[in-house]
């Protein structure tokens, strides 16, 4: 479908604006297809926002991002049609608490990709089982653990087949003894050659995990590489700052 | 006395409060006792009135003599068979062979310091009614007191009332018999009943219609643009600033001007006929305007703010999954929107039968129409009871009915999330529903903060 050296998604000057407050001060970046990118950066830094411009939750107030062929930021571009092959997971779940945790998966794969409900079903629980709650389908996302629904969320957003994965702190909400389970289907993702985009406190999985650290901060991309180039020998002050309050 | 009210839980009695609440919690179980108190003071007096005597007011009369035989025999009459119903009681006394003669009419003619009044009035110019051998004087009766006419001789007797006792004596109060006459309650009792069909479809119907139109308001009062906004916002505000009564008066007598009704008439003239239930076709039509445009305003904020309640991280998740605008709403947030709203449309539902009854100002035969003419036929204000009860009958256990929605909901959608512990059981003042969700408590699964849905108060 594209050449292996062109980037999946690509961003270039991208620029976000709340009112008076600049979040995002021009963003270029682009992802490869099977990178593993971790964002990482103070809060406020902007990296949420990013990420949620990726598949336009948020309207960018300026630049542009291409995803694949397409120009998300072009207003006559489908957004729904995108957003299909972008998978988003949140900090806060986001489960539908009226549906069962596979007719959670199965809602947008029957209305948005019209499968049919047997196939659907099928494809929910063959994505239920690979995030470890064969034995959960039938549960309410308020039979569940915060670990559990966040994994849910995840096999929601496979069941789509997207070909880039977004995942917004989906960590920060879990108990510490949740987290792994969380952490081990997301590293698992990986090592299966997803491309996915990681906003993350979690140190340990970005070093083991990442294919390269993007640390942000007031709006801009202060510094990337190699995990190992970013944490072992950050260049810039403000990373080597943020490094030191995270240990 | 019907207590619904913050205090009424089934499930936690008066002593069940947790020490730990606030403050609100101790001005709560005042409110509680006050409540049960007067509660305890009206039954106690309904106890006392109805079994206790207070004064020689018996009902059973004994007979005893005949002229003609001299053998002594005990005539039992129960009040019922002496007494009209009404005040009278007309003594009748055999005279040759099978023929009965009214010798002396012996009325009670009402009570003073709850003692029975008599008086006395012979029917023959030979007759004499006699107390204890004297001619009677109009009067109490004291214990005792043997009554004749002519030959024939009663005791009066005093003793408890017993229940028909009451009602005889409802019957027989001066002042009481007006508002809750036994004889004027049954006789109004299925004139009324008839109505009941006619208030719940009108309210039935009037919710049902009521709901397509005020989700649309409330989408329009959502919209982005003013040319939406601003009309529902008028119409809201209309609607919700002026009584429901003037508009019932200004749609069911306006209407009739329209020259497009005029000609609906001439086109269907059936319409006037009487429809189902008696009420001509043009009474449901215009009673149904009128109810579901008014309920719909008020649904329109329930809608907005049951739809606004749900966390905005539910319409991201669904459009993050490529679903469009129409589709996260009608898949996510709606579903979730009537669970939460479930119990305030209820309410409102409640209200909305309870204001049918404004429909007898233009002569709709519903409940208050059908009581009010029984009332001006009889002179007596009885027949409003059986309304009253009639309304109850639906509204009581509907109003349970909510209370239980909200606990269920507060304990099932809380069971997974952070606030599961925080989430008191909404208490929930049916027949008083502006104070519905009581010192901004938290709506039940509401994750960003107290939010709460409004409800109207009582018009």
């Amino acid at each position: 479908m594209m050449s292996a050296d062109k980037p999946i998604v690509r961003i270039q000057g991208l620029q976000k604006r709340f009112g008076d407050l600049e979040v995002l001060k021009g963003v270029d970046m682009g992802v490869q297809k099977g990178e593993v990118v971790v964002i990482l950066g103070p809060s406020g830094s902007g990296k949420s926002t990013l990420l949620r411009c990726i598949n336009r939750l948020e309207q960018p107030s300026g630049g542009h991002i291409w995803f694949e062929d397409t120009e998300i930021t072009d207003p006559k571009t489908n957004i729904n049609e995108v957003r299909e092959r972008i998978g988003m997971v949140f900090q806060s779940f986001n489960l539908f608490p009226h549906r069962t945790a596979k007719g959670n998966v199965m809602l947008a794969q029957q209305k948005v990709m019209k499968r049919d409900k047997a196939e659907a079903e099928r494809i929910a629980v063959e994505q239920l089982v690979k995030v470890g709650l064969g034995d959960r389908v039938d549960y309410f996302p308020a039979q569940l653990s915060g670990g559990q629904q966040q994994r849910v969320a995840i096999a929601r957003a496979l069941a789509m087949d997207p070909h880039v994965m977004l995942f917004d702190e989906v960590t920060s909400a879990l108990d510490p003894e949740l987290v792994r389970g969380v952490l081990d289907v997301m590293k698992a993702l990986a090592a299966g050659g997803m491309t996915m985009l990681v906003v993350t406190h979690e140190m340990g999985f970005a070093r083991d995990v990442a294919s390269r650290a993007v640390f942000m901060d007031g709006g801009v991309i202060v510094e990337q590489g190699t995990p190992q180039e970013v944490f072992d020998h950050p260049q810039s002050d403000r990373t080597k700052d943020f490094l030191g309050h995270i240990r | 006395m019907i207590e619904i009210g913050a205090g009424g839980g089934d499930a936690t009695g008066p002593g069940a409060i947790d020490p730990g609440e606030g403050s609100s919690g101790v001005s709560s179980r005042i409110k509680r006792t006050i409540n049960y108190a007067l509660l305890a003071v009206v039954v106690i007096g309904l106890l006392y009135y109805v079994f206790v005597p207070v004064g020689p007011d018996m009902i059973q009369y004994t007979m005893i003599g005949r002229n003609d035989t001299k053998t002594p025999s005990t005539l039992y009459l129960s009040h019922k068979a002496a007494f009209t119903i009404g005040k009278n009681a007309d003594i009748s006394v055999p005279l040759q062979g099978s023929t009965a003669l009214v010798a002396a009419t012996i009325s009670r003619t009402g009570y003073q310091n709850g003692v029975a009044i008599w008086s006395f009035k012979s029917n023959e110019p030979s007759t004499t009614v006699t107390v204890n051998g004297a001619p009677a004087g109009d009067g109490p009766l004291p214990d005792g007191a043997v009554l004749g006419v002519d030959d024939v001789q009663m005791t009066y007797n005093a003793g408890r009332i017993g229940f028909t006792g009451f009602l005889d004596r409802l019957e027989s109060d001066d002042t009481a018999h007006l508002f809750i006459s036994p004889a004027v309650i049954s006789g109004a009792f299925p004139i009324v009943a008839a109505g009941f069909p006619v208030s719940v479809a009108f309210g039935v119907l009037g919710f049902v219609f009521a709901i397509p139109l005020g989700l649309a308001l409330s989408f329009m009062k959502m919209a982005k643009t003013r040319w939406f906004r601003w009309p529902a916002t008028f119409y809201v505000d209309v609607v919700r600033g002026t009584p429901m009564f003037l508009q019932i008066l200004i749609v069911v007598f306006a209407i009739p001007l329209l020259p497009a009704y005029k000609s609906l008439l001439t086109a269907y003239p059936w319409l006037n006929d009487a429809g189902p239930l008696g009420v001509s076709y043009t009474y449901w039509m215009r009673g149904l305007v009128v109810l579901s445009f008014n309920s719909a305003a008020y649904m329109a904020e329930i809608f907005r703010a049951g739809i606004q309640s749900i966390n905005k991280g539910q319409s991201e998740a669904a459009r993050s999954l490529g679903m469009t605008g129409v589709q996260s709403m009608a898949f996510v947030i709606l579903p979730q929107t009537v669970r939460r709203i479930l119990p305030t449309m209820m309410s409102e539902f409640i209200l909305l039968f309870k204001d049918t009854a404004m429909l007898s100002a233009v002569g709709v035969a519903e409940m208050v129409q059908r009581a009010r003419e029984v009332a001006a036929s009889t002179f007596n204000s009885s027949s409003y009871l059986v309304a009253a009860v009639f309304y109850l009958l639906l509204t009581i256990p509907l109003g349970r009915f909510v209370q239980s929605l909200e606990n269920r909901l507060a304990v099932s959608e809380g069971a997974g999330g952070a606030a599961a512990a925080e989430v008191v059981p909404v208490a929930l003042d049916v027949l008083n529903p502006g104070t519905v969700v009581p010192h901004g408590a938290v709506l039940p699964g509401a994750e960003k903060g107290p939010e709460t849905i409004p409800t109207r108060n009582g018009r």
